[in-house]
C-alpha cells in the first residue's frame, strides 16, 4: 500500500515538475515591447510628481523669504528689499502702490506737522516694506488654499476608486464562489457531500462578505485618516502664514522705534 | 497616500501573467493580446494597488483573470486549417510540451485555472486561496484531483488511436460551446 502511494506521490512530483519545466514562455521580443511601453508610460506619468515637488520647493522658497523680509524689515535696506521682493512676486503692483499712497497721505496727515522730513520718509518705507511683505502672504495663504483643494479633490477621486475596485473585486470573488460551488453541486452524488458543500458555501459567502465589510471598513478610515492629515497641514501652515502676516507688522513697527 | 510601485520591475511580471493567459488561452496572440490588456489596465487603475492586500503579481493576476475571461467571450478565431501535431516530426522534448499544453486545454475551464494560477503564474496554494475566496485546503484538494484529470487525460492521449488535437482546435471549440446558437 505503501509503495503504491509512494508510486503515485511520485508520479504526481513529476507531473508537477514537467508542467513547472514546460511552462509557456513568451517571446523576448514580445516581453521588450510591453516592458518598454510600461516603461514609457510611467517615465509620462512622474512630470506630475516632478511639477509637484517644484511647487512644494518654491512654497518652502517663498515661505523663508517671508521669514527673511520680516526680519530685514527692520534694517535700514528693508525697504529696497522689500520693494525687489513685491516686483518680483506681487501682480497687482498698480493697486498697491496706489493703496501706499493713501496710506501714507493718512499717516501724514495724522501725524504732528513738526517732523523731519528724513524720519517721514524713513517711517514711509517702512510702511510700504510692511505692505509687501502682508501682500506677499496673502499671496501664500491663497495659493495654500488651492493647494489644500487640490489635495482633498484628489483624495475623493482616490477613495472613489479605491470603492469601485473593491466592489468590482467582491462581485468578482462571489461569482467565482458561485461558479465552483454549482460545479461542485454537479459533481457530488450523494445526499451528505451535497450537504458538506452547501455549508461551505455558506461559510465561504459569509467571509466574503465579511472581508468586504472589513475592506470597505479600512478604506473609509484610510480615507478619514487621508482627510484629517490633510486638513491638519493645511491648518498649520495656514497658522504659520498668520504668524508671519503679524510679524510683518510687528517688526516692522520695531523698525520704527529702532529708528527713533 | 503614496503606496510602492507595482510595475517598477515589468519583466518578471510579464512572464507570469503571460504563462498564466496561455494555460489556459493557449500559446500564442491571445495570450499575448490577453497579457498587454492586463498591463494596459494595470497602468491606469496603478492607484487602485493595495501593498497591504498582496504582492504585485497577485494583483495583476486578478486583473488578467477578468481579462482571460473577456477573451472567452469574444468571437473565437477560426484556425485556417485542422492541425494536429506530429509526434514523429518534432523532437520528444517539443512532442511532450505539446502533449501536456492541449492536455491541459483539454481540462474544464476550473481545472485548466487552476493549473493556470499554480504552475503559470506561480502562485502558492494560499494566494490562490485568497484570489478565489475559498479555503487553502480546498484549493490543495482540488489541485490533487485535478493533476489526477490530467494524468488521465495524458494517458488517454498516449492511447495510439486518440489524436492530439492542437491548443487552436481545442479553443475555437471551447469558445464556440460558451456562445449559445453557434456550431463549434
Amino acid at each position: 500500500m505503501r509503495k503504491l502511494w509512494t508510486r503515485r506521490h511520485k508520479t504526481e512530483l513529476d507531473l508537477e515538475a514537467e508542467l513547472r519545466a514546460h511552462k509557456p514562455q513568451p517571446r523576448p521580443d514580445f516581453v521588450r515591447s510591453l516592458a518598454a511601453r510600461i516603461h514609457a508610460v510611467r517615465e509620462h506619468g512622474r512630470p506630475r510628481l516632478r511639477v509637484a515637488l517644484v511647487a512644494a520647493l518654491v512654497a518652502l522658497v517663498a515661505l523663508a523669504a517671508v521669514g527673511g523680509i520680516s526680519y530685514a524689515g527692520s534694517g535700514s535696506k528693508s525697504a529696497e528689499r522689500a520693494k525687489a521682493t513685491s516686483t518680483a512676486v506681487d501682480t497687482a503692483a498698480p493697486v498697491q502702490t496706489e493703496r501706499k499712497a493713501a496710506t501714507a497721505r493718512k499717516q501724514a496727515k495724522a501725524k504732528p506737522k513738526a517732523s523731519s522730513t528724513a524720519a517721514s520718509e524713513e517711517d514711509g518705507s517702512d510702511k510700504a516694506a510692511e505692505k509687501a511683505c502682508r501682500e506677499e502672504v496673502k499671496a501664500l495663504m491663497a495659493a495654500e488654499r488651492e493647494f489644500h483643494k487640490s489635495n482633498a479633490a484628489a483624495e475623493r477621486e482616490r477613495h472613489k476608486a479605491a470603492k469601485e475596485t473593491e466592489r468590482a473585486d467582491y462581485q468578482a470573488a462571489k461569482e467565482a464562489e458561485r461558479a465552483r460551488h454549482e460545479a461542485v453541486m454537479a459533481e457530488a452524488t450523494t445526499k451528505d457531500e451535497r450537504k458538506a458543500e452547501k455549508e461551505l458555501h455558506k461559510a465561504n459567502m459569509r467571509a466574503l462578505k465579511d472581508e468586504h465589510k472589513a475592506a470597505k471598513e479600512a478604506e473609509r478610515e484610510l480615507y478619514k485618516a487621508n482627510k484629517q492629515a490633510e486638513k491638519e497641514r493645511h491648518m498649520a501652515v495656514m497658522e504659520e502664514l498668520r504668524a508671519k502676516k503679524k510679524a510683518c507688522k510687528t517688526e516692522n513697527g520695531n523698525g520704527d522705534d529702532d529708528g527713533e | 497616500m503614496f503606496t510602492r510601485d507595482p510595475l517598477a520591475r515589468p519583466e518578471p511580471l510579464i512572464r507570469r501573467v503571460y504563462a498564466y493567459a496561455a494555460c489556459r488561452l493557449g500559446d500564442g496572440p491571445d495570450a499575448e493580446d490577453a497579457t498587454s490588456e492586463t498591463f494596459e489596465r494595470a497602468l491606469r487603475y496603478q492607484k487602485s494597488y493595495d501593498p497591504r492586500k498582496g504582492e504585485p503579481l497577485d494583483w495583476l493576476i486578478g486583473i488578467a483573470r477578468r481579462c482571460v475571461d473577456e477573451a472567452f467571450a469574444r468571437p473565437a478565431p477560426v484556425p485556417a486549417s485542422p492541425e494536429t501535431a506530429a509526434p514523429g516530426d518534432l523532437e520528444e522534448e517539443a512532442v511532450r510540451r505539446a502533449e501536456l499544453r492541449t492536455a491541459v486545454l483539454r481540462l474544464e475551464k476550473r481545472d485548466r485555472e487552476l493549473i493556470a494560477l499554480r504552475f503559470g503564474a506561480d502562485l502558492t496554494a494560499r494566494q490562490i486561496a485568497e484570489l478565489l475566496g475559498v479555503r487553502t485546503n480546498t484549493i490543495e484538494v482540488r489541485l490533487h484531483r485535478t493533476l489526477t484529470r490530467l494524468r488521465t487525460v495524458l494517458e488517454r492521449q498516449a492511447e495510439p488511436d486518440v489524436r492530439v488535437r492542437t491548443p487552436a482546435r481545442v479553443l475555437s471549440s471551447e469558445a464556440a460551446e460558451r456562445r449559445p446558437g453557434r456550431a463549434a
